[in-house]
C-alpha cells in the first residue's frame, strides 16, 4: 500500500514548487575534527558550517550548542590556554554566494562557550599562528592555500585584544623576501629592548630570520640572513631561543639554531635609524645542533646550551665572547627542557639561580632513548658528573608536562608498550607496561590522574598519579579520542568529565565524571552527535 | 451508464419472454414487471492515496521534499438524507513513510493516521457529488534511524538503533468531488457505483519534538542521551486521490 502513481507526480510537482531541503541534511561529516577547549569539547564540522560545542554539567548531563560559521572553512585551532577555537574562514572569496543570501567575506572567527567573535580579514588566508600570552595572532598563506594566486609572505597581525578596526586592526605586514617564505612563527615575552619593553615576532623562514616589533606591526621588519660563516652557502634556520638577559635593556638575544653546525647569537643593541639592531655572533658547536636553550649556569651566568647528539656532548655558548664549553654526555641525547622550577632546586651551587634540564632522545627521530638531568649549576671543572642519568631504556617518543598539582611529574611515551611516569623531583622513573605499543597519554589538566588510552579500542585505563595506581576501565564503543574538560556549572572547575569520542557515523561520545572513574563508572552516552540540526533545542 | 442500460433491458426482457406463454394460456393482459434495483445502503469504501505535506524542521531528516506519500483506506456509511444529498460518517486509516538519509545516516519515519468522519454530500446530477467532512482521529509516528554511532552497533549495518514513536490528537478538513466512473445494477440487488475521488484538506496535530532513543537495551550505569532531531508536525496541507464503491 505505498504511494499510487498519481500521487507520485503530485509529489514531485510539489517538491519541485517547495524547493529542496536544508544542505545541511546532505552535508557529509568527514571534515569534522575535535577539540578541546578548556570547558567544552569543540567540533568544527565545515560542510555544515558550524561549530558544535558539547558541554557537560556535574550532572554528566551534555548539552550541545551549534556555533554557525562563515562559509569557506579553511583551518582551525585552539588558542594555548584552551580558552577560545579560532578558525579561519574565506568566506565567498571571489565565489557567488548561495542564492539569497549577502556576500561573506574572509574572517577569523573565535568561538568561545559565551560567545563569537569575528575580525575581518582582507586576504583569503589558512596559516594561523597564536601568542602563548593570547595578545596576538598571524594569519598568513599556509601550504594548503588554494588561491590562484598567494604571496606568503603577506602576513596578517590580530592584535586579539582589541576589537577590530578596518586597516588597523588587523594589521598587514609583507616580509621582505630573498626567496624564503615563513616556515616558524614564535612570540617573545616582553623584552627590555633599547627602545623600551616591547614584544617581538620572529619568523622563521627557510634560509633567513625576520624580527618584526609588535608596537609597530606596520613598520620595516628586520631580516637576519644566514650563512655557513664559511662561504655565501645559504644555511637553513632550524629553530630559535629568546632570552631578555640580565635586567636593563642592550642584552636581549635570539639564538638561532642553524642545519649546518652554528648557532647564530643576535643581540639587541641600540642602532642610529631605529630603536634596536641585532648585532650578530656566529659560533660553531662541532656538529648538527639538535636542540638549544637559554640557561643560567655557575653563579647565574646565561648560556646558551646548545645539544649536539653526534658528538655526544653538549656545548654552552657564552652570548658575550661566543667561547663554548663542551660537556660530554654518556650518550647521544638530542632535546633538551628546562626544568628547574619542576624539579623544585635551583641547582646547587650559591643562592645564584641555576637551571636544571631534562635531557631525552627522541627515538621518533631515530634516537636510541634515555633520559638524564643536566644540574647545570655543577658545569664549571665537573660537567660530566652534572648529567645523572634515569633508568629509562626505552627510546622516548614524547615527553609530556602532567602540571596542575603535580608539576615535578612529567610523561615519557616510548616506541615500546611502556611508558614512564617521570618524578623530576625524587628523580624516578615509574614504568607501565602496556598491553600494546601506541598506547595515547593525556594527563589531567588538575594533575591528578592521567589517562591511557588505545586510538579504535574501547580500553581505558586512568593511572592516579598519586598512586600510581592503574584502574583499568572498558568503554562500550571504539574510542577516537578522549579528552578532559570541567563541568560547565561549576565555576571553580572542581568537577570535571571524561569525554570519549567516537567518530563513527555521525560521532558518538560516553561522558563519565572524571574523579569518579574506576569506582563509579556511571556515564552518560550520547550518539549522532553531528546529526542534530541547527534548529534543534 | 452503458453498462446500467444494457442491464435494465436485458431485465426487461427476460421478464416479457418469460411472461408470453402465461398470457397466451390464461388468455390475461400480459402484465409488465419491471425489476427494480433495491434501494443503495448508502455504504462507501474506498482506497487510495494521499500526499501530505507535514511541518516542522525535524521532518527534513526524513524527506527530502517535505511530502509524505501515504496510502489511505476508508469506509463511510450514510446516516441521514438519499443518495442525492446526506449526511454520511466514517472511518479512515492512512499509512504512510517517508525515508532518507540525514548526513549519511540512514532515517525512517512511518505515520499511521486513524480518524473518524462527519460529513455531508450533494449530488450534482448523476455523475458529480460535493462533498465535505471533518475527521477527528489520532496520529502516530515512528522515526527510526540507523546511526552507527549508537552503543553495540554494527557499523556497516543499516538495522534501526535510534528511534522514537508518537502519538498526538489530530483533527482534519477536507472538501472534494466524486465522479461517477459506473455501476453494476442486477435485479433486486443493490447498485455496485464506482467512482473516483479527489479531497484536498488541512490537517491539525499535536508536533513532537523529535528526541531518538537507542533501543539496544538498558544498562545499569548507562543513561542514554536522546539524539535531538527537531519538531515534527503531521499536519499540514493535503490531497487525495481515490477509488470508491458504494452500495
Amino acid at each position: 500500500m505505498k504511494s499510487l502513481g498519481l500521487c507520485a507526480v503530485v509529489l514531485s510537482l510539489s517538491s519541485i514548487a517547495c524547493g529542496p531541503r536544508p544542505a545541511f541534511w546532505d552535508a557529509p561529516t568527514d571534515g569534522a575534527q575535535p577539540f578541546a577547549l578548556a570547558d567544552a569539547i569543540a567540533i568544527t564540522d565545515p560542510s555544515a558550517g558550524r561549530v558544535v560545542l558539547l558541554t557537560t554539567d556535574a550532572a554528566r548531563q551534555v548539552r550541545q550548542r551549534s556555533v554557525p560559521l562563515q562559509r569557506g572553512f579553511r583551518a582551525a585551532t585552539v588558542a594555548p590556554d584552551r580558552s577560545k577555537l579560532f578558525v579561519v574562514s574565506a568566506g565567498d572569496d571571489g565565489k557567488l554566494p548561495p542564492a539569497g543570501q549577502p556576500v561573506q567575506t574572509p574572517a577569523l572567527e573565535i568561538v568561545t562557550t559565551t560567545g563569537h567573535t569575528a575580525y575581518p580579514l582582507s586576504e583569503a588566508l589558512d596559516g594561523l599562528a597564536l601568542d602563548p600570552r593570547g595578545q596576538w595572532g598571524v594569519l598568513y598563506a599556509g601550504d594548503s592555500s588554494n588561491e590562484l594566486v598567494s604571496n606568503p609572505n603577506e602576513l596578517l597581525l590580530v592584535d586579539l585584544t582589541q576589537p577590530p578596526s578596518p586597516g588597523v586592526n588587523p594589521v598587514s605586514h609583507t616580509l621582505r623576501s630573498f626567496g624564503g617564505k615563513p616556515q616558524r612563527f614564535t612570540f617573545t615575552d616582553p623584552l627590555e629592548l633599547p627602545g623600551g619593553v616591547r614584544r617581538l615576532l620572529v619568523v622563521e623562514t627557510e634560509q633567513d630570520v625576520a624580527v618584526v616589533d609588535l608596537l609597530h606591526p606596520a613598520a620595516p621588519e628586520i631580516t637576519i640572513q644566514l650563512s655557513s660563516g664559511q662561504d655565501a652557502t645559504p644555511a637553513h634556520p632550524q629553530a630559535v631561543a629568546v632570552s631578555d638577559g640580565d635586567p636593563g635593556p642592550n642584552d636581549a638575544r635570539i639564538a638561532i639554531r642553524e642545519d649546518d653546525g652554528n648557532v647564530v647569537m643576535a643581540t639587541m643593541l641600540p642602532a642610529t635609524d631605529r630603536d634596536f639592531s641585532p648585532q650578530l655572533n656566529l659560533t660553531a658547536v662541532g656538529g648538527t645542533p639538535s636542540d638549544m636553550a637559554w640557561v643560567r649556569t655557575d653563579a647565574g651566568a646565561l648560556s646558551l646550551a646548545v645539544m649536539v647528539p653526534q658528538s655526544t656532548k653538549a656545548v654552552l655558548v657564552d652570548p658575550t665572547t661566543g667561547l663554548t664549553q663542551d660537556v660530554a654526555l654518556p650518550t647521544a641525547y638530542s632535546r633538551l627542557s628546562l626544568v628547574t622550577a619542576q624539579s623544585g632546586e635551583s641547582g646547587s651551587t650559591g643562592l645564584a639561580p641555576v637551571d636544571v634540564a631534562l635531557l631525552w632522545n627522541n627515538a621518533a627521530a631515530g634516537g636510541n632513548g634515555g633520559v638524564a638531568f643536566w644540574e647545570l649549576g655543577r658545569v664549571a671543572g665537573r660537567p660530566y658528573r652534572s648529567v645523572e642519568t634515569v633508568g629509562v631504556t626505552a627510546g622516548v617518543t614524547s615527553v609530556t608536562d602532567v602540571g596542575g598539582v603535580h608539576p615535578e611529574l612529567k610523561i615519557l611515551g616510548t616506541r615500546q608498550a611502556t611508558f614512564f611516569v617521570l618524578d623530576l623531583q625524587a628523580r624516578t622513573a615509574a614504568p607501565f607496561v602496556t598491553a600494546t605499543s601506541g598506547v595515547a597519554l593525556l594527563p589531567s589538566i588538575t594533575g591528578q590522574r592521567a589517562w591511557a588510552y588505545v586510538q579504535g579500542s574501547p580500553l581505558l585505563a586512568a593511572v592516579d598519579l598519586v598512586t600510581l595506581h592503574p584502574q583499568e576501565m572498558r568503554d562500550e564503543r571504539a574510542i577516537s579520542s578522549l579528552f578532559e574538560i570541567a563541568a560547565a556549572d561549576d565555576p571553580l572547575h572542581t568537577a570535571r568529565s571524561l569525554v570519549a569520542l567516537t567518530q563513527q557515523g555521525t560521532w558518538g561520545a560516553t561522558v563519565y565524571d572524571a574523579a569518579a572513574v574506576g569506582g563509579a563508572d556511571d556515564h552518560t552516552a550520547i550518539s549522532g552527535i553531528l546529526l542534530e540540526g541547527t534548529d534543534a533545542p | 451508464m452503458r453498462l446500467n442500460t444494457m442491464m435494465s433491458l436485458t431485465g426487461l426482457a427476460v421478464v416479457c419472454f418469460s411472461g408470453a406463454p402465461r398470457t397466451a394460456r390464461a388468455q390475461v393482459l400480459p402484465e409488465v414487471l419491471q425489476a427494480q434495483h433495491r434501494p443503495p445502503v448508502g455504504i462507501e469504501l474506498s482506497l487510495g492515496g494521499r500526499a501530505d505535506r507535514l511541518g516542522g524542521g525535524g521532518f527534513d531528516a526524513f524527506s527530502e521534499d517535505r511530502w509524505m506519500a501515504e496510502s489511505v483506506l476508508a469506509a463511510s456509511y450514510r446516516v441521514a438524507g438519499s443518495g442525492d444529498s446526506g449526511m454520511i460518517v466514517g472511518a479512515s486509516w492512512n499509512h504512510g513513510s517517508a525515508s532518507s538519509t540525514a548526513r549519511g545516516t540512514e532515517t525512517s519515519l512511518a505515520l499511521d493516521r486513524l480518524s473518524l468522519s462527519l460529513g455531508a454530500q450533494r449530488a450534482v446530477g448523476r455523475r458529480l457529488t460535493f462533498f465535505a467532512r471533518l475527521a477527528p482521529g489520532v496520529v502516530r509516528l515512528q522515526a527510526g534511524l540507523a546511526e552507527s554511532s549508537v552503543l553495540n552497533a554494527n557499523q556497516y549495518g543499516t538495522e534501526i538503533t535510534l528511534s522514537q514513536t508518537h502519538w498526538a490528537l489530530a483533527v482534519e478538513g477536507a472538501a472534494g468531488a466524486a465522479f461517477r466512473v459506473g455501476e453494476l445494477a442486477r435485479p433486486r440487488e443493490h447498485v455496485l457505483a464506482l467512482w473516483l475521488t479527489a479531497e484536498g484538506g488541512y490537517g491539525l496535530a499535536g508536533s513532537t519534538t523529535l528526541a531518538l532513543a537507542s533501543n539496544q537495551g538498558t544498562a545499569p550505569a548507562r543513561t542514554d542521551a536522546p539524539v535531538r532531531l527537531g519538531t515534527v508536525t503531521p499536519a499540514g496541507a493535503f490531497m487525495s486521490f481515490a477509488a470508491a464503491l458504494t452500495f
